[in-house]
């Protein structure tokens, strides 16, 4: 055979470019045939020797051309054949000896993808057994229970960042529904949408897959919305793939919520503190720099500075019955108490200030009241704060009532104001501590936000509550209810 | 005295404070007139001409910094000296606010009124220039 002329060997089952060679080759051998039957045609006309190196390099010239580009285009399919062969032959998987191809052409891209592809699956598969070989001892299960029992969000993610672990608190904090919980998932995406109120910066640095971090997450634009915080540290133990990270997420709203009231808190006292203390510097200026102010005027300026101390100091005693209050350590020092008389006090005590506003005031009380078992100051504190607050925010003119009824079990101490008011969306928030209304008129007028907080914590000592009702702009209605046994 | 009869228009809500505030700056010789909230100052300001404005910062209706935006803008009283009273931990930015709209100084509550009457007798005094106001 012509074959055999070069050196080739005609295998039946040799790879698909090698086939396509042959082919190709047995082709050219026709070409050659042909142009030597054109030779002998010339030379039959004798004028073979006019075209005869032509008639035989043109034909050589294409043919080696073409072997040498055809090699060249199926060396791809060459090695890929090769690689599949030698798996053919492998006895195990990890034997397969598959490489990516250093090549750019379609053919070598796509073969590096599905071998990419296939890394990770067995990546996947690895951990999976390595789980659940683990899973399976004692030691094993204990971990995963305590691993779903930690309070904090858990998760480790691989080098793409794909949730590879999570524990239950992870899809709880992370708001996903039970039937959603899929691992496999990218846990940065899943993350940033449970915290659509996170700022940008933060979320930017969630998408980037890898290094540390440590942010602050917001479900909502209000704090009590909801704030997580979470952490990204990479995983080096060499029981996880390399780039792997640990997530943890953590429920902060509370504390949150605590630090905003203490700032809250801070912001309300200095200003509270602030101003009598401007007024008592002021006029204690005044008076030390300037002489000859007449008696009567002087004596106005002492009266001054002694009513701002005297703020100051009720100030100071709110604080630290709401210190106690925090502590757990407040006290009611219960005795039989006529409760009549302590409403005549209360009233002696309010008078001025009802005369000073300009209001009118009334008091309806049942002819006999029942003697009750309570702190009286405490009491009396809680009634003073409650009108006092009636006082304060009923404009001159107005009408504030004390209404006392008497039931089976309770007695109900009502202070009725046509005062501004509270709205419906500040009216549950009321009795918080450090609490002030945003409504401007609230604003302008003095207050810790410590008044009713404190009235709230006596009434529960003894048993009883404080309920509100208002309307705004209409007027308000605080009842204290103190049970008779 | 050289400040007789200046005017001067202390805008406080707090009655107390500028009780005293009217008490020094009459006894130095000057008129005052006190506005309880910002629009009262506004409506005093579009009203009468005045040497020196001292307001608070927080006021009802209309605060100390909208005040402000009202003379140095709507008003146009380019020159007209603005003390500007406030309390340390209201986070304000004071020397943006400073700048922004030329006040003459700000005063952290609780003030030295003997501070206070320093420098409005060096503002209106007439060889005053803003930035010799002593502190």
């Amino acid at each position: 055979m012509k074959t055999e002329l070069f050196h080739l060997s005609w295998d039946p089952v040799g790879s698909v470019s090698r086939r396509l060679i042959d082919h190709y080759l047995m082709l050219g051998l026709a070409c050659i045939f042909g142009s030597v039957s054109v030779a002998v045609g010339l030379a039959w006309r004798d004028a073979l020797l006019d075209y005869a190196a032509v008639t035989a390099a043109v034909p050589l010239l294409v043919l080696l051309a073409g072997t040498m580009l055809l090699r060249q285009s199926l060396r791809l399919n060459e090695a890929i054949e090769e690689q599949l062969k030698q798996a053919g032959a492998a006895s195990s998987a990890a034997g397969m000896g598959l490489r990516p191809l250093p090549d750019s052409e379609p053919l070598a891209i796509g073969w590096n993808k599905v071998l990419q592809q296939l890394q990770e699956q067995s990546a996947f598969a690895a951990l999976d057994e390595w789980l659940s070989e683990t899973v399976q001892t004692p030691a094993g299960r204990q971990c995963e229970a305590v691993f779903n029992a930690v309070s904090d969000g858990l998760a480790v993610t691989d080098r793409h960042g794909r949730l590879v672990l999570a524990n239950n608190a992870f899809w709880v904090l992370r708001g996903t529904e039970a039937k959603d919980q899929r691992l496999g998932k990218e846990a940065a995406p899943l993350i940033a949408a449970a915290a659509p109120a996170t700022s940008l910066t933060t979320l930017e640095a969630l998408r980037e897959n890898s290094g540390v971090l440590t942010a602050e997450l917001r479900r909502g634009s209000e704090l009590n919305q909801g704030v997580l915080r979470l952490s990204r540290t990479p995983l080096l133990d060499d029981t996880f793939e390399a780039g792997s990270s640990l997530w943890t997420l953590r429920d902060v709203t509370a504390q949150k919520l605590a630090d905003e009231m203490r700032n809250q808190f801070v912001f309300t006292a200095t200003h509270e503190l602030r101003t009598p203390l401007a007024n008592i510097r002021a006029y204690a200026e005044t008076l030390a720099d300037n002489e000859g102010i007449d008696v009567e005027q002087q004596k106005g300026f002492y009266n001054v500075i002694n009513s701002e101390a005297t703020r100051l100091a009720r100030l100071i005693d709110e604080l630290l019955n709401v210190s106690q209050m925090e502590a757990g350590s407040i006290s009611v020092a219960r005795y039989e108490t006529d409760v009549e008389r302590l409403i005549q006090e209360v009233m002696e005590h309010m008078q001025p200030q009802i005369q000073q506003k300009g209001l009118q005031f009334e008091s309806k009380l049942p002819p006999k009241l029942p003697k009750l078992h309570v702190d009286k100051d405490k009491i009396a504190a809680a009634l003073v704060n409650l009108l006092g607050n009636a006082v304060k925010y009923t404009p001159a003119g107005g009408l504030v009532r004390l209404v006392v009824e008497v039931d089976a079990s309770a007695m109900h101490l009502r202070v009725e104001d046509t005062g501004i008011g509270i709205s419906a969306e500040e009216l549950p928030r009321l009795c918080e501590k450090f609490f002030r209304s945003r409504d401007s008129r609230v604003q302008q007028i003095g207050g810790s936000g410590l008044g009713l907080a404190f009235s709230q914590e006596v009434a529960r000592l003894h048993g009883g509550k404080i309920s509100v009702r208002s309307e705004l702009n209409q007027g308000s209605q605080f009842t204290l209810t103190l049970p008779l046994s | 005295m050289s400040e007789q009869g200046k005017q001067i228009l202390v805008a406080e809500d707090n009655n107390v404070l500028s009780d005293v505030l009217r008490f020094n700056l009459e006894r130095a010789g000057f008129r005052v007139t006190v506005a309880r909230t910002g629009r009262e100052a506004l409506g005093f300001l579009e009203s009468q001409s005045f040497d020196l404005v001292i307001t608070d910062y927080q006021m009802p209706e209309l605060d100390g910094e909208s005040l402000c935006r009202h003379v140095r803008e709507a008003m146009r009283l380019e020159d007209l000296p603005v003390l500007l009273c406030t309390a340390k931990g209201l986070e304000l930015d004071l020397e943006q606010l400073r700048s922004k709209w030329r006040l003459a100084k700000v005063i952290y509550k609780p003030f030295s009124v003997r501070e206070v009457l320093a420098t409005v007798q060096a503002l209106v005094a007439p060889q005053a220039i803003v930035e010799n106001v002593p502190v």
